[in-house]
């Protein structure tokens, strides 16, 4: 809005402010790894056995299993544009029993006594809803979360974001939460986004970063171009400030204590319409980056100063806007290696009209716009994307990308009768999902229609959360859908596909995740990277362990470990198709030059 | 072809009659190619994309060599139908070649933005084989090179078209990428430094698309070009809009927001109140126009009545900073220090990157003698804007009395 600062005449100290504003060798510790054996005879999926489901890469999850959530979103008539941004999903280890849960967001509003849910996985591969008692049974108009353990005592808290707040809960060790927003100091009184968490000053302990969307104004009505009724977009609201809480390192009765440090940081004075977050060293000096994915504006990279500081890049190393210099509805974000070069590149979603981008880096710290190269425009049909994740899901050693879709925009009277969402309302909005698999000739073919269980069917898709539920070394995805069913698309076990899969914990720091970590593998015949840190995608948090596919690599893998302060460890050789804890001062310190 | 039917029922009157005038030139001129054409684009401008292709399809059936059915014909498929869309702008761009570059430079650009970046190179090139000096043709072969991984080659096209009103933002964002990737470091900044200062590039003129625009009718049209021209602060070009919508509707509340904004920007105060209470009479919980009508109210010395406003829209929207800040502004205004000193928290803790919070905040303390806090809140100030002068200023007074 544009507002004037008029003059002010109660005093000569005021009138300075009249002007326009706004204007390894060791393997872990016997114990430690975790023989999937016995999970994987407990994955009840046939092995494919005709031409067509071998084209499939995931199955539904049987709703026997017992993880059943219908997301709500409320009464849609008022469009209140919350509503159609959707929530996320996480997957996480709350009890640490080694079986990945998962959390499941409600955004039909507060008070409207639609509670979230924490689906506790069971020793038999089943899902039981965790009871009020457990303390996260809450409602409101919830979109993000994030996990992490935020008080290094090995369990992780749960962060969640929503219409003007955000909640933090306490794990009280695997035996239920207890809120603690208001006496750790977080306060968010935004619209926000996505949110992950991060140590951007290295002293070893987790800080937060939430994405805030736009200074909505809910009396504000909208309309499409045919003159109906529609949910708001970003446009005509002022972009928000996204928010960076520092863990002071203080842990009082339990309860994390965090300063927030946006102005400090030098993130107030970039405000953006936030929807998708990811927190990587994007810049190539060994220091967590944060990266924000902008509605229909230029993306914001904040490039870690190493000094408490962040200074927005975003443009300069070509990450802000598309080959063609335009700036695009950024939504979702998917973050991996997608050309194996040992770099990070970055997937953005986007809406139907606009092409989705992959910005690849190379040199470090420098991004090019290559959709194009990769065949990314290429693909069966177009959707409005928001959920991503750049994945090795076939484990044939190369990142593949799959992201959901759903409208913004009502298309009226278009649609079938093959709606998953529950009201003829959101029906409206449905679209069907994508898959792409990497070729690894650095094209990405897409291969969805062949993707029944997770393309098939249209859906208002906005969460896309990643992890192995059934530790069977296969991906498998958690979908989350307005007005919908959750949906748990197990993946395929794949012939000449191994694997190898790593949690990364850091035992001075409680035995958490090293959110950070950047590990390197080298089999007999490839080398691969990945990063540690559950975020990105949208509104989800991730399986916190790094995944790799490793194809047809018969032979143990060594693994070069780089933590999150920059230290360096060898571990292995190690044995592939099996899950390692690699434990920091447990390899053979790497001494740099 | 017969005339299509299409559903009129909730459509924008001032589109129908529109509409209806163009059908009776068919009705009279059946084989007019430039007729059916009118219809086409009527209905296309006015998002009925689908009519309007079938409309101008028939136009170019009737004048195969009028390069402008053709043209309009490919434009009536963009942006999401490309396919469609190309074999009409290929046509268009070689009817028309010799008389402007737009069909040929739009051919380009929607080639490279779908990423056919190769088959772009060669529209590009033919722009400029007609009209040497085309910035946009430039910049285009400069983003293909950089596509194709020729950086030496991009730099030479950014470098050539970084002057021009239409590529000088992004020539630079380019540059300053390329030159990152070279090891220029400081050339590279050198290049944000300048981008940063552009607000955007000037759009390109499309003779073509100039003629069509005035069809383009009715209050979501006009609106929304009245909200673009606001946004880019063009407000001289916006007040004749926003007049006319308000004479054509006057019941939009949003409307009167719009003149409020220009009376505001132009300092006609008493003309922004009562332009905001009209949007406000029309739609009594728009935050908007309580916001605006209050600075309105502050510029005239209405402070109470202010306070009332931004008090409401607190209500309304309570995440809503600049409401915190105005309030503040008005509080004080009236003496009223403690409750001023809220809001400035307030708009603080919502907005940590308002300096001028801090500074008011600041200033009320030292007006309280309550010189820890002030200082406090100064340096806090700083940490978010370390170069704000009112903050430094305030600073050094601090150090002075040391």
């Amino acid at each position: 809005m544009l507002v004037q600062q008029p003059n002010l005449t109660n005093g000569a100290c005021l009138s300075q402010w009249c002007y326009l504003f706004w204007a390894g060798i060791l393997l872990c510790l016997a114990g430690c790894d975790q023989s999937n054996d016995s999970r994987r005879a407990e994955n009840d999926l046939p092995l494919p056995s005709d031409a067509s489901s071998q084209a499939q890469w995931f199955t539904a999850m049987a709703s026997s299993r017992g993880l059943n959530f219908v997301h709500q979103a409320g009464d849609p008539s008022d469009y209140f544009m919350p509503r159609s941004l959707g929530s996320g999903t996480a997957i996480l280890d709350v009890n640490q029993d080694g079986l990945m849960d998962v959390f499941c967001l409600q955004n039909a509003g507060p008070n409207s006594g639609v509670f979230h849910t924490l689906f506790i996985q069971q020793s038999d591969g089943s899902f039981q809803p965790a009871d009020a008692s457990y303390g996260l049974a809450v409602d409101g108009h919830a979109m993000g979360v994030a996990a992490g353990d935020l008080t290094n005592d090995g369990y992780p808290e749960i962060l969640i974001t929503g219409y003007l707040e955000a909640r933090l809960f306490l794990n009280l060790q695997g035996n239920g939460f207890r809120e603690i927003t208001r006496e750790s100091g977080v306060d968010n009184p935004e619209w926000g986004t996505s949110a992950t968490m991060l140590d951007y000053n290295r002293d070893g302990w987790l800080d937060m970063v939430i994405a805030n969307y736009v200074e909505y104004a809910p009396s504000v009505d909208c309309s499409g171009s045919d003159g109906r009724p529609e949910f708001c977009g970003p446009d005509g609201f002022p972009s928000a400030i996204p928010k960076l809480f520092r863990h002071t390192g203080k842990v009082v009765d339990g309860c994390p204590i965090f300063e927030d440090v946006t102005a400090a940081a030098g993130l107030a004075a970039h405000p953006g319409p936030g929807l998708g977050v990811a927190c990587y060293d994007f810049s190539g000096d060994g220091w967590v980056d944060i990266f924000f994915a902008d509605d229909a504006k230029p993306n914001r990279l904040f490039v870690n100063q190493q000094d408490g500081r962040f200074a927005e890049e975003a443009l300069k190393r070509g990450i802000a806007l598309d080959a063609m210099g335009q700036t695009k509805a950024n939504m979702g974000v998917g973050v991996g290696d997608i050309d194996s070069d040992g770099l990070v590149d970055v997937f953005v979603t986007h809406l139907s009209t606009e092409r989705h981008t992959l910005w690849q880096q190379g040199p470090a710290g420098v991004f090019s716009d290559r959709t194009a190269a990769q065949g990314l425009n290429q693909t069966a049909w177009r959707g409005t994307g928001f959920g991503a994740i750049m994945a090795d899901f076939d484990n044939n050693g190369l990142n593949d990308l799959a992201f959901v879709n759903g409208d913004i925009r009502a298309k009226h009277g278009e649609r079938g009768d093959d709606i998953v969402a529950s009201s003829a309302f959101w029906a409206q909005y449905a679209q069907r999902n994508q898959l792409l698999s990497n070729d690894g000739s650095g094209k990405l073919i897409d291969i969805s229609p062949k993707n029944e269980a997770f393309c098939g069917e249209p859906g208002v898709g906005r969460g896309l959360a990643v992890g192995d539920l059934n530790n069977d070394g296969a991906l498998d995805l958690v979908l989350s859908q307005i007005e919908a069913p959750t949906k748990v698309l197990l993946g395929h076990s794949h012939a000449q596909a191994n694997w190898v899969t790593f949690r990364a914990i850091l035992p001075e720091a409680g035995g958490r995740d090293d959110l950070g970590a950047e590990i390197v593998i080298q089999t007999q015949s490839a080398k691969h990277k990945q990063w540690l840190n559950p975020g990105a995608s949208y509104l989800c948090s991730n399986d916190p362990r790094i995944h790799f596919g490793l194809g047809n690599a018969s032979a143990d893998a060594t693994v070069l470990i780089t933590w999150s302060d920059g230290m360096q460890e060898h571990f292995g050789p190690l044995p592939i198709n099996q899950f390692h804890t690699l434990s920091k001062g447990q390899g053979e310190p790497v001494m740099r030059d | 072809m017969e005339l299509p039917k299409p559903d009129l029922a909730e459509v924008d009157t001032l589109i129908v009659e529109q509409i209806q005038q163009a059908e009776i030139r068919v009705k009279q001129k059946p084989s007019s190619a430039s007729a059916w054409a009118m219809l086409g684009v009527v209905y296309w401008v006015n998002e009925f994309r689908d009519i309007g292709s079938q409309c101008l399809n028939q136009a170019v059936l009737l004048d195969p060599d009028q390069g402008r059915w053709v043209y309009y014909k490919g434009l009536s498929h963009l942006p999401d139908q490309i396919p469609l869309a190309l074999p009409s702008l290929k046509t268009a761009a070689d009817l028309l070649d010799k008389q402007t570059f737009a069909p040929r430079l739009r051919l380009a650009n929607v080639l490279a933005e779908d990423g056919q970046l190769e088959a772009a190179k060669p529209h590009y090139e033919a722009v400029l084989s007609h009209f040497p000096d085309n910035p946009m043709a430039i910049l285009g072969l400069g983003r293909v090179a950089q596509a194709a991984g020729e950086d030496n080659q991009a730099v030479e096209y950014f470098e050539q078209c970084r002057d021009s009103i239409h590529t000088r933002k992004a020539a630079h964002v380019s540059l300053a990428n390329l030159y990152l990737r070279q090891g220029k470091l400081e050339a590279s900044e050198g290049a944000q430094k300048v981008a940063d200062t552009i607000e955007l590039d000037e759009e390109w003129m499309d003779p073509y698309l100039d003629m069509v625009k005035p069809y383009k009718l009715g209050k979501i049209a006009w609106m929304d070009s009245a909200g673009t021209l606001i946004r880019l602060g063009k407000l001289a070009e916006a007040q004749p809009l926003v007049n006319k919508i308000i004479q054509h509707y006057p019941d939009i509340p949003k409307a009167y927001i719009y003149q409020g904004k220009i009376h505001l920007a132009n300092k006609q105060y008493p003309l922004a109140e009562t332009a905001l209470r009209k949007s406000l009479s029309l739609d009594k919980d728009s935050i908007e126009a309580m916001v605006q009508l209050g600075v309105s109210l502050l510029w005239q010395n209405k402070h109470a009545d202010a306070i009332e406003l931004f008090e409401r829209a607190i209500e309304l929207s309570p995440e809503l900073a600049e409401a915190y800040y105005n309030l503040a502004l008005a509080q004080s205004s009236l003496g009223d220090g403690n409750s001023a000193k809220i809001a400035f928290a307030h708009t603080i803790r919502l907005n940590p990157g308002i300096a001028e919070a801090y500074v008011g905040l600041a200033t009320l303390f030292i007006q309280d003698n309550e010189l820890a806090n002030a200082l406090k809140t100064v340096r806090k100030g700083l940490e978010a804007s370390p170069e704000h002068p009112g903050l430094k200023r305030l600073l050094d007074g601090f150090e002075i009395q040391r």
